[in-house]
């Protein structure tokens, strides 16, 4: 019968194997996570900056639709002659026409501009938090299924708030 | 003689006592200017970076500003002329592109060159305003553009505001319509970072 006794170095080298070996499949495991889903409708409605450009866009349209709705009642007057009524005219479908403009561009720029807000905020909020992938989705047709586990949907609006309030 | 000796007695305490006073002053006067000196004089920079552009705020203490133009040889001075002044605050602002390309060009602000240079000295100050802790809102009462002629790979403005109380802890607000960037905030969370001797 072979007797084996265990030396000091052997103890050293198999607990240093251990150690090695519970490092791998924590990065193991560590990597599987780091790619993480987010519902890009919710971050985009919930982002303080789409609120702060909702209110003004809606103070904007309001304070030229109020000066349309000037310019129509005055059409309407009795007392105005065919020349002033011209001129009148003239100014209502101009506005008319800019309002339409604005509600066309408006919409389209600020979409623009808060998206782009968030794609910089969300590279800093990654490199934090040491993801490697983030994927948006709103409609679940390009993401079938995301456990709840990776959804940080909350997680990342609560930062993109802090950021845009420059916290 | 004996009523000279206790007049004359009195009288030394009480001068003892105002140059004590005095020295006192001084003292805290020249700490709270060391204090300044050791934290560079500037508050903790806060950065937005939206697409490749980031914009830094910083607080400078206008105390800076006195001692740059007085000197200091006499610090009381100093500090009276800041007593009278101390509800005025000064921001730098930072516009830097990260490969470091001139912001003034075109492909940025959609302007020329000489519009744009136009436009951030002369009419930038309606882009910004502080919102102090009880929401009040305080415009920009100037700017300075500070031109490096394509020296340095950024742009900075000195900004002006006015009415803010000293211990008041305010956000920056810009509306950035020269880069089309939206709206940018930076909070100031301490004015100055007090140290420990």
């Amino acid at each position: 019968m072979l007797k084996y006794k265990p030396t000091s170095q052997f103890v050293v080298n198999s607990l240093l194997i251990s150690v090695l070996a519970v490092f791998i499949l924590f990065h193991i495991f560590k990597s599987n996570t780091q790619i993480v889903y987010v519902d890009t409708a919710k971050l985009f409605d919930g982002f303080a900056m789409t609120k702060e450009m909702k209110r003004v866009g809606e103070k904007e349209f309001n304070s030229r639709k109020l000066t349309l709705d000037n310019l129509y009642s005055n059409l309407q007057a009795p007392t105005i002659n065919s020349l002033e009524k011209k001129v009148l005219m003239q100014q209502f479908i101009q506005g008319k026409e800019e309002l339409e403009q604005f509600n066309q561009t408006f919409a389209a720029e600020q979409t623009a501009k808060i998206w782009s807000r968030i794609k910089s905020y969300t590279s800093g909020f990654s490199k934090d938090k040491d993801y490697h992938l983030v994927i948006g989705s709103d409609n679940k047709q390009t993401v079938l299924f995301a456990d709840e586990k990776i959804d940080v949907t909350n997680e990342l609006l609560t930062y993109l708030n802090k950021k845009y309030e420059g916290l | 003689m004996k009523v000279f000796n206790r007049l004359l007695f009195i009288f030394l305490i009480v001068s003892c006592n105002k140059e004590s006073k005095n020295n006192q002053q001084d003292s805290q006067i020249r700490d709270r200017y060391f204090n300044l000196e050791k934290i560079g004089w500037k508050s903790r920079s806060y950065t937005q970076v939206v697409d490749d552009i980031g914009f830094t705020a910083i607080e400078v203490p206008i105390q800076y500003y006195l001692l740059k133009d007085q000197g200091i040889e006499n610090l009381k001075h100093i500090d009276s002329l800041y007593e009278e002044n101390k509800r005025e605050r000064v921001i730098e602002f930072t516009f830097q592109q990260d490969e470091e390309k001139d912001l003034l060009d075109k492909d940025f602000s959609g302007m020329d060159y000489t519009a744009t240079v136009k436009y951030m000295s002369f009419g930038l100050d309606k882009d910004f305003y502080v919102v102090t802790s009880k929401k009040d809102t305080i415009h920009c009462s100037g700017v300075n553009f500070e031109r490096n002629y394509k020296i340095a790979p950024f742009q900075k403005v000195l900004l002006f505001f006015s009415g803010i109380d000293p211990n008041d802890k305010i956000q920056l607000i810009y509306n950035d319509y020269l880069f089309r960037k939206g709206t940018l905030k930076f909070k100031f969370k301490d004015p100055f970072t007090p140290i420990a001797l």
